[in-house]
């Protein structure tokens, strides 16, 4: 099965007064047609990074992809004109964000909104634009698409405007929509019905989905597949069920430990214990092992690599005698 | 949406704010805060008069502006002639009605070319930041440093004042202000998310600048231009004053003003400086109550 999305070692770097920090390290991550791919990571783990390198949106300077393939059909997004960036960007990825209070611009109606995107990409007539507009609307659940077209943004609530949000981005049924934390800022019963909404739609257009979120209950409604970022390198890979059932990175047993759960009647929550380091001061040897409970020696000298094992892969040395046993 | 509810009045949705099941829109929202400003709607009436009289000028006025009657000269005002005559024995009505036409066209003129250049260095400045953010901003400075009114008095003496040149010449001095309100705009509004959002869908820069991000700014932008209007009027009057503005016999209020200024006209005719005078002083004074009340309406911070 060829990927429709390949990341091949990409590096995403920002120059600070000759201080290079590096985001994004050298990530690896395939992404199917059709498939829901969550990243996941505490804050500052580099997914959000990652994911605007895909859309080439890396402010810059100070930012920059010094090396790497961004792989998209086959075509390398990373050395594209910015021209031919803004054909696929909207078009063939989208993305939506985790704000949606303020993803929408204020002064512009609902319906130019939408309508903007279907002619620039789809050479829709205005006419023409605006049916598809309010039919995108309906397929995000309004009932009343017609007159949410004239409305303005601040109208809305935060979970109406989140479901605009995937109209817009849905509207030129792009083959990979990047989904930003789209749960975070919603409430609970909000969340369910936008995750819902995602999943149904990208079995529909048969869309594929890189979730980004730090949310391990979402993850394991939606996603296929699960990396495991940190400190801008994936530290581990796997299917959800797989990853749910056996966790072997620590970090990862770390972040599955995290979860509140109601049973069993902890005063504490768990926590891994630290933070992460911010890149300039990126221990040598494994990124995590000042933080892990299970370092050893080796793991502060020499950095591990992204090993296979089996179907999933991973980033640590406690894992290296299972490859041989596979 | 437009059905129903428009009949309700101001007193009843104030009484019970839920009678208005028609949304808020940001124009309705805009109307209600403007009004309640009741200097910038007065300021609103009174210039909308001066503007319709300047523009319906042959219209309403009795005489022609070059028409002189020497033996009528320096009148009092009377039936015959409303506002009195001046030296020439001209009607100062008519003068005033033709002379508004000059100052308002050279304002409104003047504060439009300042928009076009201040806008448009402002946004490029502000959106691209970093160099091209220095350069033009340093541009500004230098436009700024030069003491503006004696670069007009320099330039005007050069070229011939004509209504064209004086609109040229204010729209080249004035712009600055305007482009570093729009560059903090565009500042602020660059890094805002929707801006990003409207990026990856594969939106191109300019049409982010002018489609997006501008109306965004809009509101300081039209407070401002309002402000600068009058700033405009009371500097042409100020150029024709010193005589360095449009030459008589072609009216304008700072010229009849000028005209005015001697001992005999000022002791036998007290009433011919008071009323352009008086028509500058309505005028900026709209044009800045107006700007107040939009700096309010266009606020959204302040609700209601």
């Amino acid at each position: 099965m060829t990927a429709l999305l390949e990341l091949k070692n990409l590096k995403t770097h920002f120059k600070r007064k000759k201080v290079t920090i590096p985001a994004v390290d050298g990530v690896d991550l395939k992404i199917h047609k059709g498939e829901t791919v969550a990243l996941v990571g505490e804050s500052g783990s580099g997914k959000s990074i990652t994911s605007l390198s895909i859309m080439r949106l890396i402010p810059s300077p100070p930012g920059e992809i010094v090396d790497g393939e961004i792989l998209f059909n086959g075509q390398d997004l990373a050395r594209l004109s910015d021209n031919d960036m803004c054909k696929i960007r909207g078009n063939d990825i989208s993305m939506i964000f985790q704000e949606p209070m303020t993803s929408l611009n204020p002064v512009l109606t609902i319906g130019e909104q939408i309508i903007e995107v279907l002619m620039y990409h789809q050479k829709l007539s205005k006419r023409a634009a605006s049916l598809k507009a309010i039919e995108m609307l309906e397929t995000v659940g309004f009932s009343r698409a017609k007159e949410l077209i004239d409305d303005y943004p601040h109208r809305l609530s935060g979970g109406m405007r989140q479901r605009v949000m995937i109209a817009i981005a849905m509207s030129c049924n792009p083959k990979l929509l990047i989904a930003d934390e789209p749960t975070t800022a919603l409430d609970v019963t909000i969340q369910a019905q936008i995750l819902d909404l995602m999943k149904e739609l990208s079995k529909k257009y048969d869309t594929s989905i890189l979730l980004i979120t730090h949310d391990l209950g979402v993850v394991s409604e939606v996603a296929d597949r699960v990396v495991v970022m940190y400190c801008g390198q994936v530290v581990e890979e796997a299917s959800v069920d797989d990853l749910f059932e056996e966790p072997l990175h620590p970090y990862t047993i770390g972040l599955m430990g995290s979860i509140p759960s109601l049973e069993g009647d902890l005063d504490r929550l768990y926590s891994i214990e630290g933070t992460v380091p911010p890149p300039e001061h990126f221990p040598a040897g494994c990124r995590f092992s000042p933080r892990c409970p299970h370092a050893f020696d080796r793991c502060r000298n020499e950095a591990p690599v992204l090993r296979e094992i089996g179907s999933r892969s991973v980033r640590c040395f406690l894992h290296d005698d299972k490859e041989a046993t596979k | 949406m437009s059905q129903s509810n428009v009949e309700i009045s101001q007193e009843e949705l104030q009484l019970n704010p839920h009678l208005k099941e028609k949304p808020d829109t940001l124009t309705r929202i805009f109307f209600r805060k403007f009004f309640k400003n009741k200097l910038a709607v007065i300021g609103s009436i009174l210039l909308f008069i001066i503007i319709m009289a300047a523009v319906f000028a042959p219209l309403i006025a009795p005489y022609s502006y070059e028409q002189q009657n020497l033996i009528d000269k320096l009148k009092p005002p009377s039936s015959e002639y409303w506002l009195g005559t001046d030296r020439y024995g001209r009607d100062i009505f008519t003068r005033l009605l033709y002379g508004g036409r000059v100052s308002l066209l050279v304002g409104f003129g003047a504060v439009l070319g300042a928009l076009i250049i201040g806008v448009s260095f402002g946004a490029l400045a502000g959106y691209y930041g970093g160099i091209i953010d220095a350069i033009l901003m340093r541009v500004v400075d230098i436009v700024i440093s030069i003491p503006s009114f004696f670069l007009l008095i320099t330039i005007v003496t050069i070229f011939k004042p004509s209504v064209g040149n004086l609109i040229l010449i204010f729209a080249l001095t004035s712009w600055t202000s305007t482009a570093r309100l729009v560059r903090g705009e565009f500042l602020t509004l660059r890094s805002r998310e929707f801006v990003l959002a409207s990026k990856t869908i594969g939106t191109k820069s300019y049409k982010i600048i002018f489609s997006h991000i501008l109306p965004n700014a809009m509101g300081p932008i039209i407070v401002s231009a309002t402000l600068l209007i009058g700033g405009v009027i009371l500097a042409e009057a100020a150029l024709s004053y010193f005589g360095l503005g449009i030459s008589p016999p072609t009216p304008t209020w700072g010229n009849m003003l000028q005209d005015a200024q001697n001992y005999t006209v000022m002791l036998t005719a007290p009433w011919y400086p008071f009323f352009p005078g008086l028509l500058i002083l309505l005028t900026v004074l709209s044009f800045n109550f107006i700007g107040d009340g939009l700096r309010d309406a266009l606020d959204p911070k302040s609700l209601d």
